[in-house]
């Protein structure tokens, strides 16, 4: 968990960060890591592992994720979980981490798949 | 506690569901509200003028419609009226449907019954047709018939007056044969006064000996006048419906036959070659079999087909009792010892009566049909004998149950006469014989048979002259065959005008004379 | 299922004003009340409003465009069923109605504009989402391609009859497995809803409660004995303030307007509870 902050940590300053990064501090917060990964057109991120606080939403996410992907307002994003369904913008990292993080080398990640067109129904 | 949250649940949602009703009651209120409102705000200007014309316009329309009201109440008292006249002719009219329904139903009624009249009217019709064709056929037939009758009138006529002649033909004739039998009978008359004046002598002899012989008169009290052989019918005639099963003289002049008429009758001889009946006993109820009387000739015995033995008193002609007990036809009786009878049946049983008592005294059974019973035997008053159908000949004693002596015959044994002495039983046999034992010894003395002679019928009956002198018997073809006694030559054989079987004899006490009595009807007297 | 609950649970309606506040020249217009189903969504029910607003032949008609909603003095999420802002508005204990402000000025950042469109697909997701926890997306996978829109045409419709055959297969796997995880959403007051992994039944096989689903997702030690000692974690919530009181005397489980009973079998709640998304909304309040 540690490596894995202190691994994303300094690739995220580069990004807008700062909404993760102040929030960090609160030593009672807990933080999510999250594991994005392209479908479709969508281009690829040079960063493929965020740390966010538990929690902000999704909506803050796609917020984040607009600005890493220059895309503006009005073009869509789509957020996708095990590439199966969309879930509610306002849903904060705890409540997705608790129900579909996974556990791939003893740490648990936050798989989110993102797109730029509508991808699964 | 199971599904007590479900309870709650639905409980509370039914709460709110309510509560809710009620605040969209509210809703609905406002809504319309605020719709009438906005309608009142667009349209509300164009309502303020004119007020008083408005006015004007409501008092006329009021009194446009007083005047309507009235006119309204006056169409409705008429409509009332009317309604009135409807109901009224509706109920004419359904009173007159009533009627008409009626009318149709008699209607189709007499229409029924027209048509059933008018096939029977045609049926009638046919008939009447018919008819009338059959009465001219049968006018013609009755004038044809007419024409016949008319025709055979003529030829009675004619006939009538044939027979007239032939008559009187006939009576001239019928007086030339008086007159010839007159003639006749005169030459007879004295050609038998010669005839006796010549036999006087002989016949003198004959009866100085039978008088030494028996002094007094025989067993019956009748003047034995000594047996004289029958030669010539002295008259014959039909006494009965059928057959003639016995006959039986009483006295030298009265006698007995019984028959197939289920009546005895009692004739008397007129000594003239006629007789009378006097006297008929009735009381059987089937055909009699054979008649006996007794020693006073006061009872007479009968045997019949009916079961039954009967006795009538001579004197009252009343039958005096009737013996019932065998269970077959009865074949033959006989008066034994004192008040007493002897009875033999087809059922194979011979019983003894005690006639006072009128009841049966004692059954024996010998185990074959009997046909004819004997008594007044020499050797011992008890003594009797029977004659069966198996060919024995069996004695009794009257004491004990079995036969004290049997003899075997050569046929069955039809009949059965004792001599006078009671020494010696006549027995007929069916093989056409007739035997004479000797009671004393049981053995055969005398055997009579002819060429012809026939025994008639299994209770065919022999018998011995008053004088015990002959022996004569019926034969199936009608004659009569008389032997001698001692020499068993046969003395006779008379020829009846018939040749029906003779059935039953009996010989005239006084010895002159032999009555005989045949299959149909007739009986004949000889002499 | 329970047809009895589930018709009554369609069946539940809030009462629900909206104001318009566009301080144009002729003033507000009256007030605009309605009673709208439970299950439907404001951006359903927004275009009515706006047409009664516009009945008045006097101003620029207003669009839906051009207009956010308020309630209680912040924004509202235009995607969440009416019923759980009801709930969440907590106006259960005087009957109030909900009161939904229409304003015409410029939109806050947090308020999001939906048309019914995105609240088709957003609600598409959800159901997705529901069944992914409930069966790892096996019947939406095996849905057709209609059946889906189907369910969204009841909602439109307000037609409970297509409704019922939909969720009877949402909500009833042909092959009978039992639910993997139930699709809860826990709404604690100024908080972001709560979800979590929760299984229909305890290790030791009986069956979960919905009582105690709820405090799992709040992350609290079981209701029975729950006490002081677990207030420090609850803290974090801010449910709870500073009542010594135990928290499950205190926590009520508000659904479609009601108390839910604490002890109502999870599965139940699931089936028959759960809004047409296929989640159960509870919305904890406390005396």
């Amino acid at each position: 968990m540690d490596s894995l902050a202190n691994e994303a940590a300094p690739e995220s300053t580069t990004s807008p960060e700062t909404i993760i990064a102040p929030t960090a501090v609160a030593p009672k917060l807990k933080k999510v890591t999250i594991k994005l990964k392209n479908i479709g057109d969508a281009p690829v991120l040079k960063n493929k592992k965020l740390i966010v606080k538990s929690t902000d939403t999704l909506a803050s996410l796609s917020k984040v994720l607009r600005k890493l992907l220059n895309l503006p307002l009005n073009d869509s994003l789509f957020l996708y979980i095990d590439n199966a369904f969309a879930p509610s913008l306002d849903c904060t990292f705890e409540s997705l981490s608790r129900c579909y993080s996974v556990r791939s080398t003893g740490d648990e990640v936050l798989e989110i798949q993102y797109s730029i067109t509508p991808a699964y129904g | 506690m199971v599904e007590s949250y479900k309870k709650l649940i639905v409980q509370r949602l039914e709460e709110v569901k309510q509560k809710n009703k009620h605040i969209a009651a509210i809703y609905n209120n406002y809504s319309k509200l605020g719709e009438a409102l906005e309608r009142k705000h667009k349209y509300g200007t164009t309502h303020t003028g004119g007020y008083s014309k408005e006015n004007e316009e409501l008092q006329r329309v009021k009194d446009e419609m007083a005047e309507l009201y009235r006119s309204k109440c006056q169409n409705d008292q008429r409509l009332i009226n009317a309604n009135h006249a409807i109901t009224e002719y509706e109920r004419k009219t359904s009173e007159l449907m009533a009627e008409k329904r009626k009318l149709e139903a008699t209607s189709s009624q007499l229409s029924g019954r027209y048509a059933r009249i008018e096939v029977e009217l045609h049926k009638i019709r046919i008939d009447n047709e018919q008819l009338n064709d059959e009465r001219i056929a049968t006018n013609t037939t009755v004038t044809m018939l007419t024409k016949q009758i008319q025709e055979m009138e003529n030829d009675r006529i004619h006939f009538l007056n044939k027979i007239r002649e032939l008559n009187e033909t006939r009576i001239d004739l019928l007086n030339a044969e008086v007159a010839q039998e007159e003639q006749r009978r005169h030459s007879r008359v004295q050609e038998m006064i010669t005839n006796v004046v010549q036999d006087v002598t002989e016949k003198d002899f004959k009866l100085e000996a039978m008088l030494k012989r028996m002094p007094e008169t025989n067993a019956s009290g009748d003047l034995l006048l000594g047996d004289s052989l029958p030669s010539r019918a002295e008259f014959n005639f039909e006494c009965d419906e059928g057959e003639v099963n016995d006959v039986h003289w009483l006295d030298g002049e009265t006698f007995a036959t019984g028959g197939s008429d289920r009546k005895i009758k009692i004739w008397k001889t007129d000594g003239h070659g006629g007789q009378t009946r006097i006297d008929s006993l009735a009381g059987s109820n089937a055909a009699l079999t054979r008649i006996d009387y007794d020693r006073d000739r006061k009872f007479l015995i009968a045997s019949s087909n009916d079961k039954n033995v009967r006795i009538w008193n001579l004197d009252t002609s009343r039958l005096m009792s009737t013996l019932s007990g065998h269970a077959d036809q009865v074949t033959c009786v006989k008066f034994y010892q004192s008040h007493s009878a002897v009875s033999g049946s087809a059922d194979r049983v011979i019983k003894i009566w005690d006639l006072q008592n009128q009841r049966c005294s004692r059954s024996l059974f010998p185990a074959s049909k009997i046909l004819d019973v004997a008594t007044n035997m020499g050797g011992s008053p008890s003594l009797f004998a029977s004659g069966h159908f198996d060919k024995k000949l069996r004695f009794y004693d009257g004491r004990s149950t079995d036969p004290v002596k049997t003899v075997e015959m050569g046929g069955r044994i039809t009949s059965l006469d004792v001599t006078m002495s009671g020494c010696e039983l006549l027995i007929s046999t069916r093989d056409d014989t007739i035997t004479m034992i000797d009671l004393r010894t049981f053995q055969t003395v005398h055997c009579y048979s002819a060429e012809n002679y026939r025994t008639s019928s299994d209770l065919s009956r022999v018998v011995l002259s008053s004088g015990n002198e002959y022996v004569a018997a019926g034969s199936s073809n009608g004659s009569i065959f008389i032997w001698n006694k001692e020499s068993t030559k046969l003395e006779k054989r008379l020829s009846s005008s018939s040749d029906n079987a003779i059935f039953s004899l009996s010989w005239n006490p006084t010895g002159y004379g032999l009555l005989s009595s045949s299959k149909q009807k007739v009986v004949t007297l000889w002499k | 299922m329970d047809y009895e609950v589930s018709r009554k649970v369609w069946e539940s309606q809030v009462p629900v004003q909206f104001t318009l506040q566009a301080g144009g020249p002729l003033g507000d217009p009256l007030p605009f009340y309605t009673m709208l189903p439970r299950f439907t969504y404001l951006a359903l029910a927004l275009p009515k409003a706006l047409s009664s607003f516009n009945r008045r032949d006097s101003g620029d008609p207003i669009l839906s465009e051009k207009v956010w909603l308020e309630v209680n003095g912040s924004p509202v999420k235009m995607y969440v069923p009416i019923g759980v802002i009801y709930d969440q508005a907590n106006l259960l204990e005087n009957d109030a109605i909900l009161e939904i402000s229409v304003k015409t000025t410029q939109p806050p950042e947090t308020f999001q504009m939906v048309d019914p469109d995105m609240v088709k697909a957003m609600f598409m997701q959800t159901v997705k989402e529901a069944d992914y926890l409930k069966t790892k997306s096996d019947i939406t996978n095996s849905m057709m391609v209609d059946e889906m829109p189907q369910l969204w045409r009841s909602i439109t419709n307000n037609n409970f009859d297509e409704y019922w055959t939909m969720v009877q297969k949402l909500m009833d796997p042909k092959d009978g497995k039992d639910f993997t995880h139930v699709p809860l959403r826990v709404y604690v007051k100024n908080q972001p809803f709560k979800q979590a992994l929760i299984t229909l039944k305890h290790p030791n096989g009986s069956l979960r409660t919905i009582g105690e689903a709820v405090s799992d997702v709040l992350q609290l030690s079981p209701s029975s004995e729950a006490s002081t000692p677990t207030s420090e974690s609850s803290a974090s919530s801010g449910a709870t303030t500073s009542s010594t009181s135990p928290n499950s005397e205190e926590r009520r489980l508000i659904s479609h307007g009601i108390d839910i009973p604490a002890h109502t079998p999870l599965i139940f709640a699931s089936k028959n509870l759960s809004y047409p998304d296929n989640f159960v909304h509870i919305v904890i309040a406390s005396n």
